[in-house]
Order: structure tokens, then sequence, then C-alpha cells
């Protein structure tokens, strides 16, 4: 089947290019030119599609930086009407000038009828790459990954799928490349270990997971080695000092809420309650998380919060600060990472002394230790953004998350 | 090393034996190697003095013989930054130079950036000592200088004794005319170095320099060219049998740019050779003691170009001649509105032309008259095109000829006054002109 025109690409950038570079190649003996549409004028372009050839070479004209112009879309979706059998056009929006409305899933009015035109050609194609998968559109950036690890007959669980989208990021062509990255050494079922292993950290969140996983492996060398990597990434010592803390204070969290008589279940539920609003019904233990879900759902806007806060405390609203409704408290963003913690001090700090302290000795220390490493890091983060050598401090808070003593 | 000559001798030998290292890619090399690809070697022996370098699209050497104005008074090889030797040189104005290399006791090994390195790796470079330079004029007043001299048996030598018979050679003098009347045709710069290439081919002996970028050529006649032995051009015959298969064996492709530079640098006391390395798509341009060494096109690549029967063949009758100032002031003007497509209507023993935007301008029309009108005729054609040739105008008038049969697609424009000079543009086709509505 021959090269379809006129062809509009639109969305995600780095996978427009892909697709440009792969009809580059399958249709290696058209004579490809490229032109812009804001910075070459219409004249340039219809001279250009029409100027003859003495090998009456098969021409395909890329057009792309379309401007958010009625002229220009006129002129285009006049000049495609020429496409033959030796001229195809691809129309890319290269600026992401065509936006789709969040609500409708439709393109917004002032394109739809320029694309209702250019679909009228008998031999069009629309192509349209999406944009980065917003968090509402979780479910779709999943299936999306399980379908280019599919493609390469591969298989990823959508737990493991939403692990990789937290490590690389909802960009749909970071993703994209990362997979093809993936793919070439992934086994047929691909699971969490392979994942935190090979996955290459695009998202910020994702720097967190990865150095955080490798301090809860107690290895300071690793734990340096993994730092210095971030470092060469051009990943600012604060970050990861400020990572640190965070970690410390999960730690420490997690100690005193066990050493308060919850089991390690219980912790893990707490912990994903932590900084969450309000925590009149999220701190209730009689109803179930559920119910929590369901009774915080109407105290998302602020003046909901504000009512609330008014009916059950009797708050008045001058004495309420409207302007810090985006400060938020702190949150461990998914479960896994709460399980990661508990797993950490169980595994790697109790067991070792298990036969060496007793119960509450052994809370106790496990909360002074984590008190210690916390209050320790709280320091370091202070030095690390105002003193004069923040890779010694970074590593010296390394030396303390990864310490096993008690 | 010590070698003493003078100023322009030294410098003519450096301009043609430093060619690769001084071009713009040695120059702008980020390589680790880079020091070396910017470096030229001299080796002075008993009889001649040979100045070489390379980069990985072209290599150079010149042999400079020892004579009176060249004193040899200690052998010896030195590989030395070019530009630097070359920007001192240029600056003594006339006077003698002398060149001594001073080795060191022990090698030093330095790094990408000419710092020194611990230890040797792949990627650095070994100094082996220093070139003094020092100039004197008559008045025994001069300068000196020092520069790093790398070991120079860390660039093996291009072996230029692989040439043997020539495809042809050309005089000077028409390869300079050539370049200078056709060179506007090629492209400034194409990445698999087709378009930006000029063509050699010939016919029954007759050699063509072409240059194209597939909607317009520029055709010039080698008259002297001379001793072919290279494949002629593929016939339309061959082409409608067979294609373009095997078409580069009848098609030189030469760097325009380069070639131009070459042409600048050769002396015109003897004819210059063109000769091919098939394996390696290298191309070699010599004269006696003046050798440069060209990347060309891959041997697909080169089956893209046209052949050049394809214009020696197709027949065109004379539509008009029009005065070269004329017609240049009446395309600028009406190019005003229209920089690219302009509509030439020739009827009733005036042409007129019309320039029509989709950018908003209204249209604009410009009339001349013509001589030798032969008959009615319409169509658009890209003004720059045109405008390209007409800078090139060799007397006072330009022909204009439209092809014999029923496809009018092209146009051939020649100066009566320059017959070893064609050129030929395409027509645009699917234009905002309407052919069929005009006046």
């Amino acid at each position: 089947m021959g090269m379809p025109s006129p062809v509009l690409i639109l969305g995600d950038r780095g996978l427009s290019q892909n697709n440009i570079n792969a009809a580059k190649r399958k249709y290696k003996y058209y004579k490809w030119l490229n032109f812009s549409a804001r910075a070459n004028t219409a004249d340039e372009i219809r001279t250009a599609a029409g100027q003859g050839d003495f090998l009456s070479s098969k021409k395909a004209i890329i057009i792309q930086d379309i401007p958010n112009k009625k002229e220009i879309r006129s002129f285009l979706s006049d000049l495609v009407k020429l496409s033959s059998e030796n001229l195809k056009f691809i129309l890319w929006d290269s600026e992401n000038e065509i936006k789709v409305d969040p609500k409708t899933k439709t393109f917004n009015k002032t394109w739809t009828g320029w694309i209702n035109e250019i679909k009228e050609n008998p031999y069009h194609k629309i192509i349209n790459n999406g944009e980065t998968f917003t968090e509402k559109e979780g479910g779709d950036c999943v299936k999306f990954i399980q379908s280019r690890f599919l493609k390469a007959k591969k298989k990823i669980s959508d737990q493991n799928a939403r692990l990789l989208s937290q490590i690389v990021g909802r960009d749909r062509s970071m993703l994209d490349t990362e997979i093809s990255k993936l793919i070439l050494t992934a086994p047929n079922e691909i699971d969490e270990s392979f994942i935190i292993e090979n996955a290459f950290p695009s998202a910020k969140d994702a720097v967190l997971y990865q150095f955080g996983n490798v301090l809860d492996t107690c290895s300071y060398g690793d734990s340096i080695t993994m730092m210095q990597k971030f470092l060469d990434m051009g990943v600012n010592e604060n970050v990861l000092a400020d990572i640190m803390v965070k970690k410390a204070r999960w730690q420490l969290a997690a100690a005193s809420l066990w050493e308060q008589g919850m089991s390690w279940p219980e912790v893990i539920t707490a912990l994903m309650q932590m900084g969450k609003f309000p925590s009149s019904i999220w701190h209730e233990r009689t109803i179930t998380p559920t119910e929590k879900r369901k009774s915080s759902e109407g105290l998302k806007e602020l003046e909901d919060r504000m009512k609330y806060m008014n009916k059950i405390y009797g708050m008045l609203e001058r004495q309420m600060d409207a302007s810090k409704k985006k400060a938020r408290a702190e949150v461990i963003p998914m479960e896994f990472m709460a399980d990661l913690t508990t797993k950490f001090l169980r595994n790697n700090i109790i067991a070792p002394h298990f036969n060496q302290y007793k119960e509450p000795e052994m809370k106790e220390r496990l909360v002074n230790r984590c008190l210690k490493v916390y209050l320790f890091s709280l320091n370091k983060l202070k030095e690390v953004r105002y003193g004069e050598n923040p890779k010694q401090d970074v590593m010296e808070m390394v030396a303390a998350l990864t310490s096993k003593s008690l | 090393m010590k070698v003493t000559m003078t100023q322009d001798i030294l410098l003519k030998a450096l301009e043609r034996g430093a060619f690769a290292s001084l071009s713009d890619e040695a120059q702008t090399d980020t390589s680790t190697l880079s020091s070396l690809i910017k470096s030229v070697k001299i080796t002075a022996n008993k009889d001649e003095i040979i100045f070489e370098s390379a980069t990985a699209l072209v290599a150079s050497r010149y042999v400079q013989p020892i004579t009176d104005n060249v004193v040899l008074k200690e052998e010896g090889t030195v590989m030395v930054p070019a530009k630097e030797l070359y920007d001192w040189i240029n600056r003594q104005g006339n006077c003698m130079i002398g060149l001594r290399s001073k080795d060191f006791d022990n090698p030093k090994v330095v790094n990408a950036s000419g710092g020194d390195a611990d230890e040797a790796t792949k990627a650095s470079i070994r100094k082996i000592g220093s070139l003094e330079l020092v100039s004197q004029d008559v008045s025994k007043n001069g300068s000196k200088w020092t520069l790093d001299n790398y070991a120079p048996d860390q660039v093996p030598s291009v072996d230029f004794d692989i040439i043997s018979t020539p495809l042809f050679i050309a005089s000077l003098e028409q390869l300079e005319e050539g370049v200078k009347n056709i060179g506007f045709s090629a492209m400034a710069k194409d990445s698999d170095h087709l378009f930006d290439s000029i063509s050699f081919q010939h016919k029954d002996e007759k050699m063509y320099m072409l240059t194209t970028d597939c909607s317009r050529c520029a055709l010039w006649h080698l008259p002297n060219a001379d001793k072919i032995t290279m494949d002629g051009t593929i016939t339309e015959e061959q082409m409608e049998k067979n294609g373009l298969k095997g078409a580069w064996k009848s098609n030189l492709l030469v760097s325009s740019k380069l070639l131009a530079q070459v042409c600048k640098l050769a002396s015109n006391t003897s004819p210059i050779a063109f000769h091919r390395e098939d394996a390696k798509n290298r191309i070699y341009v010599s004269q006696p003691g003046f050798m440069v060494r060209m990347a060309s096109a891959e041997k697909t690549m080169a089956e893209k170009f046209p052949p050049l029967d394809i214009f020696l063949i197709k027949k065109y009758a004379d539509l008009c001649n029009i005065a070269v100032g004329t017609l240049s002031s009446r395309l600028n003007t009406v190019s005003i509105v229209n920089k690219n497509a302009i509509l030439f209507i020739f009827a009733q023993d005036k042409l007129l032309l019309k320039g029509v935007s989709e950018c908003g301008h209204a249209p604009c029309k410009a009339t001349l008259s013509p001589s030798n009108l032969t008959g009615e005729f319409k169509k658009v054609w890209n003004v720059k095109h045109l405008l390209d040739i007409l800078k090139v105008a060799k007397g006072d008038e330009i022909k204009l000829m439209i092809p014999d049969g029923q496809n009018k697609d092209s146009l051939k424009l020649i100066y009566p006054d320059q017959p070893n000079a064609s050129y030929y543009v395409m027509s645009v086709e699917r234009s905002k002109y309407d052919l069929n509505d005009e006046e």
C-alpha cells in the first residue's frame, strides 16, 4: 500500500518524531523536504510542492510548527488537496497547538473544523500520539505501558506498570524510549525488581524511590555509588539530602507507631493516612478506610473544609488563612513505600538484634535509633544547604541511614 | 630537522600541504585526537620537503623541491599545529624563515585539551619536542616563536602512490571558469555529498561539468579535457533498460566547495588530473607535487545523480532573446510579491511577468519586449533559479529555449557569448497561478 497523504501527526513530540523517522525509512525512495509553517512562507512551500524535477522524483513534504492562525490553516488544507501518487504531505503539530479538551476528549473548536477538512481527503491519516498522562489518566498510562510491552511479547502487571510510570514519569515518549530499552533484556514476565534495577529514573519521585531503595539495603558502598551516580547525572545534593530526611522521618513515624502498640500491618495503614485531612476522620480507629475515604471526599474544596472546621471545632472564618489552601502535609505517595519502610525496620534493624533485646527495650531502642538518625539528618540537611562541603555532608547522612546499630 | 626558506615559498607550500588541516572540518574538530587532525606533518629529505595533512573527508600533500631559496641543514620530520604555523608565517612579510626541531629527552603525553596527561591512553597524544620558528628580514630583524611538535608516527601518511592512470585531465583555467559559472547550481551542503558536488561526465569524449539540485541544472563543457579513460555517460536507452544502475562509473562527483579551493591553490603551469579509488569512493585531484584526496558520495547515492545524456539529447527550440539587465530588473521587481514562483506569459511580442502571493500582497505585473519571440507560451518558473543564472551573465543577452515536444516542463537558457555554459530549469506546476484563466 502506498503512503497516505495528508498525514496529520499530533501529540507527544518524541513519538511524533519517531513516526516521521519510520516513514522516512519506509519511503526512502521519496525526496523528503522539511518546512516550518512559521518560518517559511506559503509561497515558498507551495513552490517547493510544485517544483519540477529532472528525475521525476516522488516527493514528501513535512510541514511542522503549525501556528494557531486561520490563514495558515486554510492554506494548508488547500495545499494538501494536491496530494497525489508523487506528492505527499505530512502535517506535524510539533508545537502542540492542537489541544484536546480534557473533559470531552475532543479537539477544541478552533481546530476541529480544520481537522475535518483534512479528513475530507480520501487517503488521509491522523496519528494522535496523545499528551503526557495526567494524574487522573493513571489507568490509560498503565494500558499504554502494557500495550508497548505486549508488542514485544512481554507481560507486565498493573502494579508494576504503575511502578514504572512512577520511576520514569508519565511522559509518553520517555516511557516509550525506556520501554524500548527495557525490552532488550526483560524477562517475559516483568517483575518489580527488574524495573527497580533497570528503569532509568526520570521522574523526580523516582530518584527518591531508587535512592531510597538502595539505602534500605544498608549497604554503605552501594548507597555511595548510587549517590555518586545521581550527582553525576546532575541531581543536586539538596535533593538527595531531602530524600534522606524524608526517609528518616518515615522510619521515625513507623517506629513510633509500632512503639505505641500497633501491629506492622496497622503501622502501614497509619503511615498511609499520614498527612491526610481531616485528621479527626483519618485517625479515627473505629471506622474503616473506605468510610474514611468517603467521609473526606466532600472536603476537597477549600470552602467545604472551612465549613467543616467551623462545624466541628467552631473555628471562625477570620481565624483561618484562605491563602494557605495549597500548603499540604507530607504524604507517602504509594503504599509499597510504606511497606518498604516497615520492612527495612523489621529486617535490617530489628532482626540482627532480635536475640539481644527484648520488648519493650527493643521498641525504645528502635525509636531512639530512628530519632537520632532523623535529627542527625535534619542537621546535615541544614549544612548541605548552607555549608561548604555538601557532598561530604550527604555521605555522612548515607552513613547514618545505612547504620544497623540500635 | 633544520630548514630555511623564503616566506613566500613556505607559505605556498603550507597552504597546499596543510590544506586538510586548515579546512573548517579540521579546525572545528573536537575529538580527542583533534590536535593531530589540526596539525601538518613536515618531512625534510635531502631532495625535497613534504607537507601533508589529513581529515576523514580530505587529505593533501605538497612536495617542495630543494632549490636555491630552500636550504636543508638537517633532515627530519615534525608534526605541528597548522593554523598557528600558517598564521605566524603569514605575518612575517618578505623574509627568510628558519624551522628547527628540538626533541625532549623524554617524550610527554598530553590530553586532548593540550594539558599534560598522567599516562598514555588511546585518547592521549605524544609530544616529542618543539619546533623553533625564526624569521629574519634584510635588516637582520625578525621574530621567534615555538610550537609543540607531536610524534609524527601517530598519524600514518596518506598513500598517494596508489593513483595511476587518471580518469581525465583538464586545464586549471577551464576548471576555474566552470566552477565560477555553474557552482551556484549546487546545494551549499548535502549530507549525502551528492548535490553539493560537481559531476564530471562525458559523452563522445566531450567532458562536461554538471551541478544540479534536481530542479535546476548547470552544464559546463570542458573543451580541453584530455586523456579521458572513464566510462561515457549512461544513455537514455540504457536508462530505460536498466535504470541508473552502475551510473556511478561514468560520474565523477567532486565536492564543489573543495574543488573551488583546490583550483585557487593549484598552479596554472600544468593541467589537473582526476583519479578515483573505486573501492573506497575517494577522488584524487593532482598536479605535479600537489595532491588532494577527497571523499565522494557512496556508489548507490551517486546513481541518484541525473545523467548528462538527459540534458544533451533533449531538443530545444528558440523561444526568444532577452536583454539580461532588463530581465533581471523586471524579475527583481515582481519578486517583491512572490520570491519563489513567477508566471511568464509570452504573447504578442511581449513578455508579461506576474507575481501573485498567498501572503496578502496585491499581484504585481511587469512587461518587457523580448526579441525574436517565436510563439506564445505560458509557464511558472522559480524566480531564484533565473536570477542566479542572470548573476553569471556573459554578454548583454540571454537566449531562452523550450523543449521541442509536447512536454514543455523545462527551460534551457544560454548566453550566446558563452557557448560552454548552458542552464536548465524545471517549471513549477500546481502553483497558485491558474494557467488556463490567465489573459
